[in-house]
């Protein structure tokens, strides 16, 4: 049956007007049964109840017309119900946010901040620090360009505790005041971040504040101090990447940029401008150097083909040279694409061949016999003419030597037998023999790659990587005097892969850092000699399927990278080559015509002035405190050398016989020490000691240091990747110092999260470390009081275990249901450790919160 | 075994990305983290050694939301893939509720493969476990290179109990939800029968 609205209403006003308040209640509600929605009337009833003392019921009809108004649009109704209900109960948090709310949706901006304070002192009264300070972080949202709010709250966040975010504010409002010209407040904001921190984010401030001064030289010093006690910060690498390239020293730009372990999006664009800056003012070798890692880098992840697009581009306008070439092979070979490097290889080779660079062309010849491309297409390339500026001078010793090992059948035959005998020796373990047999054939032919690569393979297999490396830069060294520059730099690079860096000392010595002669221009070379040999007729045969084999066959460099559709026809000759349809595999060898390099004059050998490597400007004021003396720099680079690839030992004895030429240098008494600790460090335990001496420690070092090692060396695993040995103990140490660096002091999420996994592994001291971090945030107590108890009980403290649940338990601000399962496991453990009524009494709590809760039945 | 918190009504539960060196561990918890929903996700705790290789171990934490109360996470972690890191690779096994081998499908790595499925078995039984029944997933990564294993040899050298095998491009995502979700299908119906 309807209800009669105007009867109930009058009825309801009459019960008001003679005081029955309650009575005129029960009506009003009648009305607000038929229609809920009438909002007004809720507001009225809500003043009824006030009026008989029955506030909570006043505030609940309050939020509802409250809400009500809210939902329709009426904002101003909403702020005034709203307003009524906080006065009402000025301690209740929901209708004071609401309230805000409504104040904020009316643009009432200074009233809804009173609102947020008053909030964030209830909180604060409370106990719930992390909240109270949420709210106040709402009154400077409110009002964003107010840096007294934004102090004041980092202010309060560092009072508790919660350093990193006082840090980040602080940068923040130091930042924004030097954009708005007031420098010295923003120095004096800057000083308090600088008290409590020297995280990368500070150094990123400071730099930021120099570029708003437009002193770029001033933010890479602070950069750099960033970097020296942040060492490999990507953040700090990126943004000096950027700097220096805006700097104009492209080359630093790059040098940054090399250390970032993985490039990200934003730093490869910066390494393409930098690389095209390098291009632009001619230093193209330095710049290929510097690139190199980043490409290969890039390429390993998966990004090879931004590799190529950065050299690409940097080369923009012009074909690329050589050594670019080459990179692309090595990209293309980092990235598993076959194709692409063949093609890189093929532009390397005819590049090569127009430089007339023969240990070049025979080292890319067996790359690309290596890929299944034989060497008939690139053979029966006619020899270019190349303008005699664009040609590298070759000289006599070397020319020597190619005639002589190329052009003489009887050697070269000889060379593949010990080939075959080197080979065969080293897959039944003759090590020895092998290396006699690969050393004959260097002396038949001194630059044999597949010799030297053999030797390197032997020492490989020995597992002593520094041998490897030795090999490689012994034979740059050759190269060198036989004034072979690309393969010596080649040799240097493969000694650089094994353990990078540490070819820099050599290639300086060397001088093989400064520009080397200029590439070659592909769009001048003409072909002098047509494509009659039989090797051609071959292709020929081909011609119609493979229109780009023969492309490549006519002599005419190709500066561009092929087409698409070109490389799917070199995959056809290549796998027809391969299966033997192709050139018959005796005539596979490339060799060089000497009679492209008669006719052409060749010019002088200009010498190249070796290019000093910059030192990085932090480790500037560490030189300049004690310059040392160019000889003994290239000892202690030595010396570290071996100090950080492994080989102490070697390290000692290089500074013993280094202290009898300086006599008690700081530099070499330092190194002296950290070789005597390393050695010291990998001793084997003296056979006094049991097993009971290491029982306090978690670490089982003999696992990691098998018996079956010799001291000092390096391990490689199957994939030749170069790692030093490092102890459980020192990984840990490590993982955790560049968790420190990763991960901010206020991600409480993380460090819990953390604990869980360190408590997992068993790791229990750490796990605690991390409980503890995450326990400053006010809201996880409960948890981290029960993992902290854990942990405890892990390590057999039962005390220990017992204070955190107490703490747990008396924590502020919590209902008691939140600490149920702390009591229980209060109770166990007091049950444990024979304190059987304190137990009961835990027990019993947890019954009266849940009465079927665990066992607490059965305990209580 | 899945630690269950009742104080803080939480279950963790822990998978392994174990495998031979390069094979593509850390890869696929990188993919899993830039997939998933921020809120529901860690931080990835993922450290380098200067060589590029993972420093002790990768975390990536999950929140897999909450069921009767307890709130559930599964926690990634990767081992060090080169060979002389066993103790650390023991260590991370610990507490373990579930597997994930990651094989290299090229076939010069296949030798690596067998070697680290043998070493699992060796470390998960020096923690207690047992590899014939420990929740496992075989993931046969690098799909895509050319030097690839046909996948019937790869099943013929490294299955060994009809565990779910997935075939993956981890760099590009194929696979590596699916082989999560098959190791997490497993953790949670040995939790249900426990």
């Amino acid at each position: 049956m309807a209800l009669d609205r105007t009867k109930v209403q009058k009825q309801a006003e009459s019960y008001l007007a003679n005081g029955k308040i309650e009575k005129a209640i029960d009506e009003f509600l009648k009305l607000l049964d038929d229609k809920a929605d009438d909002y007004n009337l809720a507001n009225r009833v809500g003043d009824a109840y006030l009026q008989i003392g029955r506030v909570d019921d006043a505030l609940a009809m309050f939020k509802r017309a409250g809400s009500g108004y809210e939902r329709s649009g009426f904002t101003n109704k909403a702020a005034a119900v709203f307003k009524k209900a906080h006065r009402t109960v000025p301690d209740d948090v929901d209708v004071a946010l609401r309230l805000a709310e409504a104040y904020r949706a009316t643009n009432m901006i200074k009233d809804a901040m009173q609102v947020h304070i008053a909030v964030a002192d209830i909180y604060s009264k409370k106990g719930l620090k992390k909240r109270a300070l949420e709210e106040f972080s709402k009154v400077v949202e409110l009002e964003p360009n107010n840096p007294v709010h934004k102090v004041k709250l980092a202010d309060l966040y560092n009072k508790e505790g919660m350093k990193d975010r006082a840090v980040d504010i602080y940068l923040e409002v130091a930042e924004s005041l030097a954009f708005e010209q007031r420098s010295s407040e923003a120095s004096q904001i800057l000083e308090r971040a600088k008290a409590m921190t020297t995280a990368p984010k500070l150094f990123l401030t400071q730099c930021k504040l120099r570029v708003v001064q437009n002193d770029l030289p001033g933010a890479i010093q602070h950069l750099r101090e960033g970097l020296a006690v942040n060492a490999r910060s990507i953040e700090l690498l990126e943004v000096l990447a950027e700097t220096e390239l805006k700097a104009k020293a492209p080359e630093r730009a790059l040098e940054a940029l090399a250390q970032i372990p993985q490039l990200p999006e934003k730093g490869v664009a910066v390494c393409e401008r930098a690389l095209r800056e390098m291009v632009r003012s001619g230093a193209v070798d330095e710049g290929m150097n510097l690139f190199k890692p980043i490409g290969r880098d890039l390429s390993r992840r998966g990004m090879g083909e931004q590799a190529a697009r950065i050299l690409r581009g940097a080369f923009s306008g012009q074909g690329l040279p050589l050594s670019a070439w080459l990179q692309m092979a090595d990209i293309a070979q980092q990235s598993g694409d076959r194709a692409g490097r063949v093609e890189a290889l093929s532009q390397a080779r005819r590049l090569a061949e127009a430089a007339q660079d023969g240990s070049l062309m025979r080292s890319l010849d067996a790359d690309l016999q290596g890929l299944g491309v034989q060497g008939t297409v690139l053979e029966s390339l006619p020899s270019p003419v190349v303008p005699p500026s664009m040609l590298r001078p070759e000289p006599a010793a070397s020319q020597e030597i190619l005639e002589t090992t190329e052009v003489d059948p009887i050697r070269r035959m000889q060379i593949q037998q010990l080939q075959r005998e080197a080979e065969a020796l080293t897959r039944s373990r003759s090590h020895e023999r092998a290396l006699d047999a690969y050393q004959k054939i260097l002396d038949l032919d001194p630059l044999n790659l597949a010799a030297i690569d053999g030797i390197a393979e032997v020492h490989r297999t020995s597992g002593v990587m520094t041998r490897v490396q030795q090999h490689y830069v012994k034979m740059a060294e050759k190269m060198v005097a036989m004034e072979q520059r690309s393969m010596a730099i080649r040799m240097l690079d493969k000694a650089e892969e094994l353990f990078p860096g540490s070819t820099r000392l050599h290639r300086r010595m060397l001088g093989l850092l400064g520009p080397a002669a200029p590439p070659p221009v592909p769009a001048k070379v003409e072909p002098v000699l047509e494509p009659v040999s039989d090797l051609d007729l071959s292709i020929v045969e081909l011609q119609d399927e493979l229109p780009t084999a023969i492309a490549l066959g006519a002599g005419e460099p190709v500066a561009e990278p092929l087409p698409t559709e070109s490389l799917s026809d070199l995959d056809v000759l290549i796998a027809l080559d391969q299966t033997g349809a192709g050139v018959p595999s005796s005539l596979s060898v490339p060799s060089i015509e000497p009679a492209g390099t008669d006719t052409v004059p060749l010019p002088g050998i200009e010498e190249v002035e070796p290019l000093e490597l910059e030192p990085l400007s932090f480790l500037k004021g560490i030189e300049q405190a004690s310059p040392p003396s160019e000889d003994l720099l290239a000892v202690l680079s030595d010396i570290d050398f071996q100090l950080d690839y492994g080989s102490p030992e070697e390290a000692r004895n290089e500074i013993r016989t280094a202290l009898e030429t300086w006599p008690q240098h700081p530099d070499l008494c330092a190194r002296l020490d950290r070789a005597e600790e390393i050695l010291r460090r990998l001793s084997p335990a003296p056979k006094t000691l049991g097993e009971e001496d290491f029982s306090d420690t978690f670490f089982d070092l003999t696992d990691v240091l098998g018996s079956s090692l010799d001291e000092g060396e390096e391990m490689h695993d199957a994939t030749h990747v170069v790692e030093k040995i490092q102890s459980v103990d020192e990984l840990f140490n490590a993982f955790r110092e560049g968790v420190e660096q990763q991960v901010k002091g206020d991600d409480y999420d993380t460090h819990y999260n953390l604990g869980i996994a360190y408590k997992e592994m068993m790791l229990i001291e750490p796990a605690i470390e991390e409980f503890k971090k995450a326990m400053r945030d006010p809201e996880r107590t409960l948890e981290c009081c029960s993992m902290l108890s854990i942990c405890e009980q892990a390590q057999g403290n039962l005390e220990g275990a017992v204070a955190w649940l107490r703490k747990g338990i008396d924590a502020p601000g919590f209902p008691p249901e939140d600490a149920i399962g702390l009591h229980y496991d209060l109770g166990e453990i007091l049950a444990q450790m024979g304190r059987g009524d304190e137990a009961k009494d835990h027990y019993r709590i947890v019954r009266e919160l849940d009465s079927d809760y665990r066992e607490v039945a059965q305990r209580a | 075994m899945t630690f269950i918190n009742y104080a803080s009504r939480e279950i963790n539960c822990k998978i392994v990305y174990y495998g031979p060196g390069l094979c593509g561990k850390t890869t696929n918890i990188q993919w899993i983290f830039e997939q998933a929903n921020p809120e529901k996700r860690g931080k990835l705790v993922s450290l380098a050694t200067e060589t590029d290789r993972t420093l002790f171990f990768d975390f990536l934490p999950l929140d897999m939301g909450t069921v009767k109360g307890f709130k559930v996470r599964f926690h990634l972690y990767t081992v060090p893939g080169q060979v002389f890191y066993d103790a650390s690779r023991k260590l991370i096994l610990r507490g373990c509720d579930g597997v994930i081998f990651v094989a290299d499908s090229q076939r010069p790595r296949m030798e690596a493969n067998i070697e680290s499925i043998a070493n699992l078995a060796t470390n998960l039984k020096e923690n207690g476990f047992d590899i014939r029944t420990i929740p496992y997933v075989l993931q046969l990564n690098k799909r895509d290179m050319a030097s690839a294993a046909p996948v019937e040899e790869m099943e013929h050298l490294l299955r060994f109990r009809n565990e779910p095998t997935v075939e993956a491009v981890a760099n590009q995502g194929h696979g590596v939800i699916e082989t999560l979700k098959a190791c997490a299908r497993q953790i949670l119906m040995e939790f249900q029968k426990g």
